[in-house]
């Protein structure tokens, strides 16, 4: 019986030298590279340090990454629930490999975000962490999550993974704009939102390195899906070929054993 | 003609069930079920989102203002709650507590509070302290005092000079 060789990632690297970097990839990287110099000048040494009643001085460089954070976490659940969406319409593992990704990298800012709000809160506020409305939805939307990617790591079946995957991507988005507005609809030690009209309540070097983190976020939200996306979807794509070669294997011992395959299973194991 | 599957399925990675399934009775009893599983889920959804709203828009408040404990004081008794208000006036030292006044809404509430003090704490900023009203409901007695930092961040020594001034005259 001949196996052909099935290491993990042997063929995508053979087919696939690069590994998951695109001319793309790498132009976009090397943007986000520039422009987290830029960032790091504006946030860290361009603005003034907060100089308010309620001063934070060089405190208020926190908001500069951690609002960014925020922006980028939402926006990647968005494109979850988007993607899960599709793929309960279109039935392509492109769309579940998309919302998975999607999900990984937007934990990861929620993560940013948590981190960066308690050190900022430890010193403002006098807390490291508030059972606040805010702070509450946030908590409960990073747990969400970490329940979608735990669920995806549950379920052996592709399709099946795929289609509950789907559902609590869906349902998990309820929470989002629960967190944002939750300062809003709610009173919470947290404060509203700085930047919430045409006219914020920011200005100044200050309100241009806001502006140029939330850029940077969202760049590098884009940055790391392309590879996110296109490791998802090899893994998916070696995930079906090995399910065919243990077909095709189970045939072959079939064979071996003296039994006869119709015709039409034959050609399809082929392949 | 099948062939005769040798049963090796423990031997597949990953434990993949490559045997042909067979269509068990009781596949129209799932269908339907399946058909109302979305339904029940969207209700129970709808039912805990409804739960978290009424209780965050009701009794769950994370904080009275300073004109509402005054307003609420009989009711509360010597309950535990979270106040809120803009620190008017010098705080004082008085052994270990400090004491100063919260307002809001024109209403003030004498506080006294025992316990370490966030460093941003000084006149003209809103906080938040935990405690209740005294027995005698003349002071809130607070063990916990946290900054309410709002979301301004503009440069108003620049834009505003009067702000500043404004500011620096609650402070004498």
């Amino acid at each position: 019986m001949t196996s052909p060789p099935t290491g993990t990632g042997a063929g995508f690297m053979r087919l696939h030298p690069d590994g998951t970097a695109s001319r793309g990839s790498r132009i976009l990287g090397a943007v986000v590279l520039v422009s987290v110099v830029v960032f790091l000048f504006l946030a860290l040494v361009a603005s003034k340090p907060d100089e308010s009643l309620d001063a934070q001085g060089q405190l208020v460089r926190i908001m500069y990454l951690h609002v960014p954070s925020a922006i980028a976490c939402y926006t990647a659940f968005f494109v979850t629930a988007a993607a899960s969406a599709m793929y309960l319409w279109k039935k392509t593992m492109g769309w579940d490999a998309l919302a998975a990704s999607s999900a990984e990298i937007g934990v990861i800012f929620v993560v940013i975000t948590l981190l960066t709000g308690s050190i900022w809160g430890h010193t403002t506020w006098g807390t490291w962490w508030e059972w606040d409305p805010r702070l509450t939805s946030t908590a409960l939307m990073f747990v969400m999550y970490l329940g979608y990617l735990a669920l995806r790591r549950a379920i052996i079946d592709p399709v099946s993974r795929a289609k509950q995957s789907a559902v609590l991507g869906i349902i998990a988005i309820v929470n989002v704009p629960i967190v944002h507005f939750s300062v809003d609809w709610w009173r919470s030690l947290h404060q509203t939102a700085t930047v919430a009209s045409l006219d914020p309540k920011i200005n100044g070097l200050r309100l241009l390195a806001l502006f140029v983190g939330m850029i940077v976020a969202l760049m590098l939200y884009v940055w790391l899906m392309m590879h996110r996306f296109r490791l998802a979807y090899a893994e998916a794509a070696l995930e079906a070929k090995g399910l065919d070669l243990a077909l095709a294997e189970r045939r072959a011992e079939a064979l071996a054993d003296g039994g006869a395959v119709p015709a039409s299973v034959e050609h399809e194991g082929v392949s | 003609m099948t062939p005769d599957l040798p049963d090796d399925r423990d031997l597949d990675e990953g434990g993949l069930d490559l045997s042909p399934r067979d269509d068990a009775p009781g596949r129209a009893a799932r269908t339907s079920r399946r058909r109302w599983a979305p339904i029940v889920v969207l209700c129970v959804l709808g039912l805990v989102i409804g739960i978290i709203a009424m209780q965050a828009r009701g009794a769950s408040l994370y904080f009275k203002n300073a004109d509402e404990a005054v307003e609420q004081k009989e009711s509360l008794g010597t309950k535990r709650f979270r106040l809120q208000g803009t620190v008017v006036g010098k705080p004082k030292e008085a052994g270990a507590a400090t004491l100063f006044k919260l307002q809001f809404n024109g209403v003030d509430v004498p506080v006294r509070h025992t316990g370490s003090e966030p460093a941003m704490f000084k006149a003209g900023i809103p906080v938040v302290a935990e405690g209740h009203w005294n027995e005698a409901g003349t002071e809130f007695d607070s063990d916990r005092l946290l900054i309410k930092h709002d979301a301004d961040y503009k440069d108003y020594d620049e834009e505003h000079p009067e702000r500043v001034d404004e500011n620096q005259s609650k402070d004498s």
